[in-house]
C-alpha cells in the first residue's frame, strides 16, 4: 500500500460537542441575520463594521486632545 | 456543484434554511476540522478557524451560486482564514509557541491484529505530515486526505494547475523521505 492509499485512512475529525453546539448556535444567529430583511442586515453590518469603530476612534481622538491640552495648561 | 445531491443544499443555504445548514454542517464539520487541526497543528486555533469558516457560511450563504461545489468553497474559506491567522501570528510573538503532539488526533483503536498495523502506520503518518512544511501539508491535506481533484485542489489554495502538480510532487517526496527516516530509524540497532 502505497503512503497515497494511507492518507485516504486519515479519517476526519469530529469536533468537540460542546464546538459543534457553540458553532451551530453562533452561525445559526448569522444565518436569521442574512434572513432578515434587507435593510436591517445593511444597518447591522453598518453598525458593526463602519459606525462603531468610527465612534470608538473618535472618541479616543477626542480623549487624547483634551488629554494633550490638560497637560499643556498645567505645564504652564 | 459537483455533487449533484448537494444542489438542494445550495438552493436550501441560498435560502436561509437552517435544516439546509445543518445538512451541510453535519456533512462536512469533521472533515473541515480534520483539515484545520491537520494545516494548523493547534487544537485552540483549528477551533476559532473552525468557527469562522461556519460563521462566513453562514454569512454568506444567500450569496452562494447556485452552482457552488460546497466541498471546495469552504475548504477555500478554511485554508484562507489559516492563511490569515498565520499572517497575524508573526506579529503576535505569543503564538509562536510549540507544536502541540496531543493537538493530532488519537490513532484508531487497536481491536485486532490487521488493525493494529494500520494504526501504526496512520500514526506514523499523522506526524510525518504535521513535520512537513505548511505548503506541502496543505497540498497533501486538499488532494490525498480529503480528495479532491487537482483542479479544484489548485482552485482551493489560488495557484495554477501546473504549480499544484509540482507542490504535490515536492509533497510526495517530503513525505516519503520523512516516512523513510522514521523507519530507518526505527529499524536501526541501539
Amino acid at each position: 500500500m502505497s503512503f497515497d492509499d494511507d492518507l485516504r485512512l486519515l479519517a476526519p475529525v469530529e469536533p468537540p460537542a460542546a464546538l459543534v453546539s457553540r458553532v451551530r448556535r453562533v452561525a445559526g444567529e448569522e444565518l436569521a441575520v442574512a434572513r432578515g430583511p434587507r435593510w436591517r442586515v445593511i444597518a447591522l453590518r453598518s453598525w458593526t463594521r463602519m459606525a462603531l469603530p468610527a465612534a470608538i476612534a473618535l472618541t479616543l481622538v477626542g480623549y487624547l486632545q483634551w488629554a494633550v491640552r490638560a497637560a499643556s495648561a498645567l505645564h504652564r | 456543484v459537483r455533487d449533484p445531491s448537494e444542489r438542494p443544499l445550495v438552493d436550501g443555504l441560498r435560502r436561509g434554511d437552517p435544516a439546509a445548514f445543518d445538512a451541510v454542517y453535519a456533512r462536512y464539520r469533521g472533515r473541515v476540522h480534520g483539515f484545520l487541526l491537520r494545516l494548523s497543528r493547534r487544537r485552540d486555533v483549528a477551533e476559532d478557524l473552525f468557527q469562522d469558516t461556519w460563521v462566513k457560511l453562514a454569512r454568506n450563504a444567500h450569496r452562494l451560486h447556485e452552482d457552488t461545489d460546497l466541498g471546495a468553497w469552504l475548504f477555500r474559506v478554511a485554508r484562507n482564514a489559516w492563511v490569515s491567522h498565520v499572517r497575524w501570528s508573526m506579529l503576535d510573538v505569543s503564538r509562536l509557541v510549540a507544536f502541540e503532539e496531543d493537538a493530532l488526533p488519537a490513532a484508531p483503536a487497536l481491536d485486532a491484529e490487521g488493525r493494529a498495523d494500520a494504526a501504526r502506520r496512520v500514526g506514523r503518518l499523522e506526524q510525518a505530515l504535521a513535520s512537513l512544511p505548511a505548503p506541502s501539508r496543505e497540498v497533501l491535506l486538499l488532494v490525498g486526505v480529503e480528495g479532491f481533484e487537482q483542479e479544484q485542489a489548485a482552485a482551493i489554495l489560488g495557484i495554477s494547475y501546473e504549480a499544484l502538480r509540482q507542490r504535490l510532487s515536492r509533497a510526495r517526496t517530503h513525505l516519503a523521505s520523512r516516512l523513510a527516516t522514521e523507519h530507518t530509524n526505527k529499524e536501526a540497532p541501539i
